[in-house]
C-alpha cells in the first residue's frame, strides 16, 4: 500500500514556474528578473575573486625588499681588521676573514665568506675559542656539526664543500664586498683570496 | 556430484576447508555445508556499540587526562621570534626526527636525508613479499629461535652503532674527511706529500682541470658517499652471515633472517633517536647523556634584543 502511494507521488508532474521580466516588482531594473540579478551578482563576485588571486600571483614577480644583501657593500677599511680577525657583517650576511696565506709567501689576504652552511643552510657562527687540528678558531655549524677553517675550507662534518665566497674589490683602504656575486667552489684555493697591498 | 563440489559462496571450497581445519569460523554457505543460521552469525559477531565505542571512549579519556597533566606540570615555554642571522646552538629537529638528524652528521646529506630513508621504507614495505611463508602466521614467537635471533641482532646493532658514532667525532677522535684530504695533498700546501697525491695529480690533468678541484671532489665522493655506504652495507651483510653461522641446525629460514634485519632496524632507529636527543650538545658534539650542556636560550633572547 505504502509502495503504491510513493510511486504515485513520483509520477505526479512538478510544476516549475519561471519568473520572467513581467514578475519584476517596483521596477528596479527594467527587463532584469530577480534570478538574473542573483546570477550576475554571483558571477561578478567570483570574477572579482579570480582577479584578486591573479593580482596576488603577479605581485610575487615584483621584488618586495631591495636592501643591502645582494648588492655591493662598502663597509669596512683594511684598518678595521687585523691578520687573524674574522669580522661579522650582518647587512651583507658575510664573514670577512683576514689571514696570512703561506701559499702566497705569507702575504695578508682577505676573503668574504657567505655565512650560509653548504650542508643544509644554517647560519654558521665563528668560534674563536674552538680549534681543529691546530687551527685556532673555526666556523662550527650548530645544526650538523660541520667545521670550516678561517679560509672557508670544509674539513669535517657533513658539509660537502667550502663556504661560498663573495667578490672583494679594494679601493685604497676601503673594502667593497659584492654580496650578490657569490662563488661556489669544491676546494679552497689561495687564488680565491684577495691579496692586500 | 559436480554441483555438490562447486562452491556457492564467495570462498572456494579448498580454501574454506583449510580455514575450517585451522578452527577459523567460516560464515559462507556452500552446497556441501548446511546453510548458516542467524544464531551462528550472532555468536561470531561483536557489536560496535558497546564493545568498540566504550574502548575508544576510554582511550580518548585517558589521553585527554594525560595531555592535561603534561600541559600543567611540564613547563615548555616558546622561544622568541626566529632570527635567520643567528641559528640556535645546538639546532635540533623535533625529537622524532633526531634519528634522521643524527644520520645527517655522518654522511652526505642526499645519502642520509633521502636515499637511506627511502631504501629503508621500501625494504619495510617489501617484507610481506620477501617473507612469503605461512608458518606461524599471525602468531607471536611461534618458535624459540625468533626471539633469540631478534635479541642478538639488536645487541649487535647497538654495539656496532655505538662504536661508529664514537669514532666519527672529528674534533676528538678521527677527522675522516681531513685525514683523507691530507693523503691527497701535495707540496707546496704541506711539508710531506700525501700517499695518494698521485691520484689528485692524475685527476687534475683530466677531468677536473686543477688540483684543488680534484681533491675537493674526491674527498666528498669517497668520504661523503662511498665510505658511509660501504660501512652500512658491510655491517648489514655481516649480521646476516653471523646469524647464519650461529643458527645452522636447521638453517635459518627467510622469516628468521627478516626478523634479524628488522630487529636491527628497530635498534638503529631507537639508538639514533636516543643519541640525537640526549647526547648532542653545542656544535652537535657528542656528550655523555648526564653531561650535555643546556642550550643557552638566555643568550639567544639577549641577541634578539640586540644586547649581545
Amino acid at each position: 500500500m505504502a509502495q503504491q502511494l510513493r510511486s504515485e507521488r513520483t509520477l505526479t508532474p512538478r510544476v516549475h514556474t519561471r519568473p520572467g521580466p513581467e514578475d519584476t516588482q517596483g521596477g528596479l531594473v527594467e527587463g532584469a528578473s530577480r534570478r538574473d540579478f542573483l546570477r550576475l551578482t554571483m558571477l561578478g563576485s567570483l570574477g572579482l575573486m579570480a582577479l584578486g588571486g591573479l593580482g596576488a600571483f603577479i605581485a610575487f614577480f615584483v621584488p618586495q625588499k631591495v636592501g643591502t644583501f645582494g648588492s655591493k657593500v662598502k663597509a669596512l677599511t683594511i684598518d678595521d681588521i687585523k691578520d687573524g680577525d674574522v669580522v661579522r657583517y650582518q647587512p651583507g650576511k658575510f664573514w670577512l676573514s683576514r689571514y696570512k696565506e703561506p701559499a702566497l709567501g705569507n702575504k695578508s689576504v682577505l676573503i668574504a665568506l657567505f655565512w650560509k652552511c653548504k650542508h643544509l643552510g644554517c647560519t654558521v657562527p665563528w668560534k674563536p675559542d674552538e680549534s681543529f687540528q691546530g687551527n685556532e678558531g673555526i666556523f662550527h655549524c650548530p645544526c650538523h656539526g660541520s667545521i670550516y677553517l678561517r679560509n672557508g675550507q670544509n674539513v669535517a662534518g657533513p658539509a660537502p664543500a667550502p663556504l661560498d665566497f663573495m667578490a672583494i674589490t679594494l679601493d685604497g683602504r676601503n673594502i667593497t664586498v659584492d654580496s650578490g656575486k657569490r662563488t661556489t667552489r669544491v676546494q679552497y684555493d689561495p687564488k680565491q683570496a684577495t691579496v692586500i697591498g | 556430484m559436480a554441483t555438490e563440489t562447486r562452491p556457492v559462496g564467495g570462498v572456494p571450497l579448498k580454501e574454506r576447508n583449510v580455514a575450517e581445519q585451522k578452527g577459523a569460523p567460516v560464515l559462507t554457505s556452500s552446497a556441501r555445508s548446511r546453510p548458516v543460521s542467524p544464531a551462528a552469525v550472532e555468536a561470531d559477531t561483536v557489536q560496535v556499540w558497546p564493545h568498540l565505542v566504550v574502548i575508544e571512549f576510554l582511550a580518548a579519556m585517558i589521553f585527554t587526562i594525560m595531555l592535561v597533566l603534561l600541559g600543567t606540570l611540564v613547563n615548555s615555554p616558546l622561544e622568541g621570534l626566529a632570527d635567520a642571522d643567528k641559528t640556535p646552538n645546538p639546532s635540533k629537529a623535533p625529537w622524532y626526527f633526531l634519528n634522521l638528524q643524527e644520520l645527517l652528521l655522518h654522511m652526505n646529506s642526499a645519502l642520509a636525508g633521502v636515499i637511506v630513508p627511502t631504501v629503508a621504507l621500501i625494504a619495510l614495505a617489501a617484507i610481506p613479499y620477501i617473507d612469503r611463508g605461512s608458518t606461524g602466521l599471525g602468531v607471536w614467537f611461534y618458535n624459540k629461535r625468533g626471539p633469540l635471533v631478534g635479541a642478538f641482532s639488536a645487541v649487535y646493532t647497538t654495539v656496532i652503532l655505538c662504536v661508529l658514532i664514537f669514532l666519527d667525532q672529528p674534533t676528538k677522535v678521527v677527522a675522516f674527511k681531513d685525514t683523507f684530504s691530507s693523503w691527497l695533498k701535495g707540496k707546496p700546501d704541506v711539508a710531506t706529500e700525501g700517499p695518494l697525491h698521485w691520484l689528485t695529480q692524475l685527476l687534475a690533468s683530466w677531468p677536473f682541470g686543477d688540483e684543488p678541484t680534484a681533491r675537493g671532489v674526491l674527498v666528498e665522493a669517497i668520504m661523503g658517499w662511498t665510505f658511509p655506504t660501504v660501512v652500512m652495507l658491510t655491517f648489514i651483510v655481516l649480521l646476516v652471515v653471523i646469524l647464519k653461522r650461529m643458527f645452522r641446525n636447521p638453517p635459518l629460514n627467510t622469516s628468521e633472517i627478516v626478523i634479524g634485519l628488522f630487529s636491527g632496524f628497530v635498534a638503529t632507529y631507537i639508538l639514533l633517536t636516543f643519541v640525537g636527543t640526549f647526547m648532542r650538545g653545542p656544535g652537535m658534539q657528542l656528550f655523555p647523556p648526564w653531561d650535555v650542556p643546556p642550550t643557552d636560550y638566555g643568550q639567544i633572547i639577549l641577541h634578539m634584543l640586540g644586547l649581545v
